[in-house]
């Protein structure tokens, strides 16, 4: 998995609240801050989706399979998916949900 | 309808719902080929103050295989980019509007046109207008002006135009999906009622159109300049999708979208998704692409609405009734194409591969007398040869269905008289009155005004 995609995952979920939800859905990531900080949302970056002026623009991710560890990763017109269950582990912990 | 609303979600998602595709040998350029994609259902003239545009975050393309693999071989992209003009007022005009550079036209649509060829990308065009909607004679004065400004050639001598047009297709939608009832044989039908003449539900809605002429030469394989309707080189295949990016997220500040596009519909010949293929399977076929049609082949060989018909018009169908074998006839026409030997002077043969295309003998020349019922009426320039903006789609297939070409493949099949006669609002050589069309370039007539547009009234 490419460094900058896995960091700013773990970045984006870390400080997300623990809750009860067992889904994991599509995530947006405008940027660490603003998406681990829901109560204070950033300032609207466009439909260009320069995430915070870091000229990444905007990525999603999916768990379409958590037992498997796979991660869809989007950003442009690209899509990138990984295998990584360390990675899915700290996205559920994120969640409030985990692997049963 | 022809692909106006055929499954459960793109019916949800108009911008990218693909209504009609045409393809033909241009009557007026017969060395080009028109190919033309609809969307947006059911335009109301008068839908404003927002009215109709083309999605921004949609891709639109227009697919040509010409080797039969029924894979694109060219592709040509639509992306389209809004402007607001003034963001301080609800108006889409804020006076009438004159040209396209006018400053009263306050949701001005531009678009770039791409060209795909052999992985091969080229821009043909960038910054190309679109017209605006018609909206009645104070807002859009000179219509047709305004619409013909926005016909560009790019590239190598190919013209291109996208905006609002009157949609061309007609149907009696109302009757069509009142269980099949055909005005005027609704005496026949198993729930009888009066005769009365059919209604084209369609009249004076619109549509968005994208339409592209392009030189044959740039789309058959190698450049091949057709001149033998027998040679394989002479028939090209097409379709239009639609694509959005995979990665959709929306919140009270933005929407975003991200990934890389996935299709999310497509068309070739009318009616296949809407009457062929079954409503569980609706939406996944919109999102596959025609070379992984064999899957669907079954739906085609064994057709819903044949049996339909026998159980809904009793004792009016009894040869279509009794037949129980595979229908070759509908598998050649819908597709791989009709083969040399079954149509003298004609074949549109692919190959092997099932694909819904649309199929196009480019060597066959535009018709100087055409009859909307095509092929069945002995005008080999019209569907299921490609399709013309006035072919009458309907009755063809209905025809198709109830056994007319079932004699292509096997000759001591008679079919039911009823099959010969279905209709659908005109028999005639021409389109019913209450369709329009021009008679160049991009063939279907300008927009329904909103001004002018008395609203259907109901009957019993």
């Amino acid at each position: 998995m490419d460094d900058w995609s896995r960091r700013n995952l773990l970045r984006a979920t870390a400080g997300a609240a623990v809750g009860a939800a067992v889904a994991v859905p599509m995530v947006a990531l405008s940027g660490s801050a603003n998406a681990a900080e829901p109560s204070e949302p950033p300032e609207f970056p466009g439909l260009s989706g320069d995430a915070g002026g870091s000229g990444i623009g905007p990525v999603m991710f999916c768990v379409h399979d958590a037992q498997r560890g796979e991660v869809s990763i989007l950003h442009g017109t690209d899509e990138v998916i990984v295998t990584d269950r360390r990675l899915v582990t700290r996205i559920l912990q994120a969640a409030g949900s985990r692997l049963s | 309808m022809s692909s106006h609303r055929e499954a459960p979600e793109i019916s949800k998602d108009p911008v990218a719902d693909n209504t009609d595709t045409y393809a033909f040998v241009s009557p007026d350029r017969p060395d080009t080929v028109t190919i033309i994609s609809n969307y947006i259902p059911l335009e109301d003239p008068a839908g404003g103050p927002n009215f109709f545009e083309f999605g921004d975050d949609v891709l639109y393309r227009i697919n040509i295989d010409n080797t039969g693999d029924g894979r694109a071989d060219i592709v040509y992209e639509f992306r389209f980019k809004t402007t607001v003009r003034n963001p301080n007022t609800f108006l889409y005009n804020t006076g009438p509007i004159d040209s396209l550079a006018s400053a009263n036209f306050n949701r001005p649509q531009t678009y770039t046109l791409t060209e795909v060829r052999g992985g091969r990308v080229k821009e043909l065009g960038r910054k190309l207008p679109t017209p605006p909607c018609n909206i009645g004679p104070r807002s859009t004065p000179n219509y047709a002006d305004l619409a013909n400004a926005a016909i560009n050639t790019v590239g190598d001598r190919i013209a291109v135009f996208a905006g609002q047009r009157l949609d061309g297709f007609y149907v009696d939608l109302g009757s069509v999906f009142d269980l099949a009832v055909l005005r005027p044989f609704q005496n026949l039908h198993a729930i009888p009622s009066p005769a009365a003449p059919g209604v084209n539900a369609l009249r004076a809605f619109n549509v968005h159109t994208i339409a592209i002429q392009v030189p044959i030469t740039q789309l058959t394989r190698n450049s091949y300049r057709p001149s033998d309707v027998m040679d394989a080189r002479s028939v090209i295949g097409v379709w239009a999708s639609a694509h959005r990016q995979k990665g959709h997220y929306r919140d009270e500040n933005r929407e975003q979208w991200t990934g890389p596009f996935t299709q999310v519909s497509r068309l070739a010949n009318p009616l296949f998704n809407e009457v062929v293929v079954p409503m569980s399977q609706k939406d996944r076929w919109n999102r596959l692409a025609p070379c992984q049609d064999s899957q669907f082949a079954k739906y085609v060989a064994q057709p819903e609405l044949a049996r339909l018909l026998p159980a809904l018009y009793p004792g009016v169908f009894p040869k279509l009734a009794a037949l129980k074998a595979d229908r070759a006839d509908l598998l050649a026409i819908l597709l791989t194409g009709i083969p040399k030997g079954r149509i003298p002077g004609f074949q549109n043969y692919t190959g092997k591969t099932q694909a819904d295309l649309l199929r196009l003998n480019v060597a066959v020349p535009p018709s100087p007398s055409p009859h909307i019922n095509g092929i069945l009426a002995g005008d080999l320039a019209g569907f299921p040869n490609g399709r013309r903006v006035f072919d009458n789609v309907v009755a063809i297939e209905l025809r198709a269905v109830a056994g007319a070409t079932y004699p292509l493949v096997d000759p001591t099949f008679v079919p039911d008289g009823a099959s010969g006669v279905l209709t659908d609002l005109t028999d005639g050589p021409n389109p019913p009155d209450t369709v329009s069309y021009l008679k160049t370039f991009p063939y279907l007539d300008h927009p329904a005004s909103g001004y002018r547009v008395v609203p259907l009234s109901l009957s019993a």
